[in-house]
């Protein structure tokens, strides 16, 4: 495989893919183009990918027939057709009858900003999320995408594998710590707050805590890369020691990795909990850069944000 | 088929029809009219037709069969259960809460369920995911796929049907129920529009009463002569079958039966399986 040090997670998804598929021979892959995202499968053999000639809706209840014949296949496509027109055949036919279908969407978040509201769908992770039986994952660079896929590999049921296409660099040049807890691992260990964070924010929040070092608060700052389920016990050992917490994510506010946090910790630990995240509005077009400054996902918010909950905790 | 056969699919379907209204009339809920105009049908298919054997569900060489009916489930539960994939009595507990038996198929919990019944799209779509894998593996195995007529306006029907026309998926037998038209006419008036839609997308067209044994062993029977594409079989159905009152207004028993609907349909059925 490529030095994966700067690309995108769709990037590092398919170098991946093109890898592991030559070594399973049951793999098979669905794909809604012929090109996929500005990066197509040069080196997928074609008798492992099947080019959809229909359409979103058509191409997931195909999967669902593969995986009612005892396949695995994946399916690859854009998030807000994916989601919102293919919603219905998601949830019948793959989510209610437990298939182990495994959804890639090329660009999750805000990654393709230049398309405005219809195509930036932040709500998807609630959707999805709120689904039984759906699995739902956000890598963060090409190390967790390595992890993601695996893990998501070996589910027995649906999974839904949100990828950006944000180049990005790996979050820790410390490759070699694994995910001691499932489906999270600490970024940076620290003392006065736990930052949880998923997908292209992890870079942020290590920001956030070298700045949040300079005034004297230490961040401990734990990825989640799956948000369902979600990995309490890491979550929770990390906020026992900390006190308090702070979530950013680039998705709504409401259904996601800020739910799911807020969730457990009301019902298990109650602590100051404060949300790096998309409002409740749907998102104006721009550069991936400009939106996330202008929706407020960058490090300064997660510093204030882990200010205020600080200041809040029980001494 | 001999005269002797045709007897007995027919006593089979009576009986059919029995459990229809017994499990629908138990569980106060479920459509009547739909179940009724496809018995015939799936008689002739799972006692004729499809290669599926009851104590072994699981061989691979099976035809697979997929319902997009989803009015159409008591029928298919009834049809199931009289064939011995699961016991009868389940049928007395539809609808209930934790019972297998649930308003659509569980293909998980039900034997003999290929697939799920999707309401949001088109049972053709999975039929065709299945049709590819079993292509895949060398499998010479048949889909049968069962829709209804609100398919055919769907787009997504029509585009899968294409993709299906166009990859020549020669064991895919589409079985496409259309309501008898007005008049007597055995074919509603957009059954020429369907046809040279599906001529269009490259599959053979063929037609079956659905209450008539012989001509559908004479239609099936004729499927593996023709050439390489796809089949479908357009059958004739009257909704509420059997049923003189169900018959007469359809759209009443498209919901639910009532205790003493029940008696009188029981009473009705049993009578005509008596000759009476």
């Amino acid at each position: 495989m490529a030095d994966n040090t700067n690309i995108s997670t769709w990037q590092a998804f398919c170098e991946f893919i093109e890898d592991y598929a030559k070594n399973d021979p049951d793999f098979i892959f669905i794909s809604l183009r012929d090109k996929l995202g500005g990066f197509d499968f040069p080196n997928l053999p074609p008798e492992k990918l099947i080019h959809c000639a229909t359409n979103d809706p058509n191409a997931i209840l195909n999967a669902a027939g593969l995986a009612l014949d005892g396949r695995k296949p994946w399916i690859s496509g854009s998030s807000s057709t994916l989601v919102s027109r293919s919603y219905g055949q998601i949830r019948e036919a793959l989510a209610i009858p437990n298939l182990p279908v495994r959804i890639a969407v090329y660009d999750g978040g805000l990654s393709m900003g230049r398309d405005g509201a219809s195509r930036l769908i932040t709500e998807d992770i609630a959707v999805m999320r709120s689904m039984p039986n759906m699995g739902v994952m956000i890598p963060s660079d090409s190390f967790t995408l390595a992890y993601t896929v695996e893990r998501a590999l070996k589910c027995s049921g649906p999974v839904y594998l949100r990828l950006g296409q944000t180049p990005v660099p790996l979050l820790t040049a410390d490759n070699e710590q694994n995910y001691r807890q499932a489906g999270a691992r600490i970024l940076r260990e620290g003392s006065g707050v736990t930052i949880v964070t998923c997908g292209i924010m992890g870079h942020e929040a290590l920001k956030a805590s070298v700045i949040l070092e300079q005034q004297g608060i230490s961040a401990e700052v734990l990825e989640c890369c799956s948000v369902k389920p979600l990995p309490e016990q890491a979550l929770l050992a990390s906020v026992r020691s900390t006190g308090c917490c702070v979530v950013a994510e680039e998705h709504s506010r409401i259904g996601g990795l800020c739910s799911a946090v807020a969730e457990c910790l009301s019902e298990t630990y109650p602590v100051p909990v404060k949300f790096v995240a998309i409002e409740d509005q749907f998102v104006h077009s721009g550069t991936p850069a400009e939106l996330r400054e202008y929706y407020g996902l960058t490090w300064k918010e997660i510093v204030n944000a882990a200010s205020q909950a600080w200041a809040l905790r029980r001494r | 088929m001999n005269k002797e056969r045709i007897a007995e699919l027919t006593r089979i379907a009576s009986e059919v029809r029995k459990d229809i209204i017994r499990m629908v009339g138990v569980a106060r809920s479920g459509p009547v009219d739909a179940p009724l105009a496809i018995a015939d049908l799936l008689v002739y298919l799972y006692w004729e037709e499809l290669l599926v054997l009851a104590d072994r569900q699981q061989r691979n060489d099976r035809d697979r069969f997929l319902s997009g009916s989803a009015n159409g489930t008591p029928a298919l539960y009834a049809v199931l259960a009289r064939r011995g994939f699961f016991e009868r009595e389940e049928l007395w507990h539809y609808k209930r809460l934790g019972a297998m038996l649930q308003p659509l198929p569980d293909f998980a919990r039900v034997p003999g369920v290929d697939a799920p019944c999707v309401l949001s799209g088109s049972e053709l779509s999975i039929a065709a995911g299945i049709m590819e894998s079993l292509i895949r593996s060398g499998s010479e195995s048949r889909v049968y796929c069962l829709v209804g007529e609100s398919d055919c306006g769907n787009l997504d029907f029509w585009l899968e049907a294409e993709s299906i026309g166009a990859k020549k998926y020669g064991n895919m037998i589409l079985l496409l129920v259309l309501r008898k038209g007005e008049n007597a006419e055995p074919y509603p008036a957009a059954t020429a529009i369907y046809e040279k839609k599906f001529v269009e997308a490259g599959w053979d067209v063929n037609f079956a009463d659905g209450h008539d044994f012989e001509e559908m062993a004479g239609t099936f029977a004729g499927l593996c002569e023709k050439g390489q594409g796809p089949k479908v079989v357009f059958i004739s159905v009257k909704m509420g079958k059997g049923l003189s009152f169900a018959e007469l207004s359809d759209a009443k028993y498209s919901k639910s039966l009532g205790a003493q609907e029940m008696d009188r349909a029981l009473e009705e059925l049993e009578a005509e399986s008596n000759g009476g």
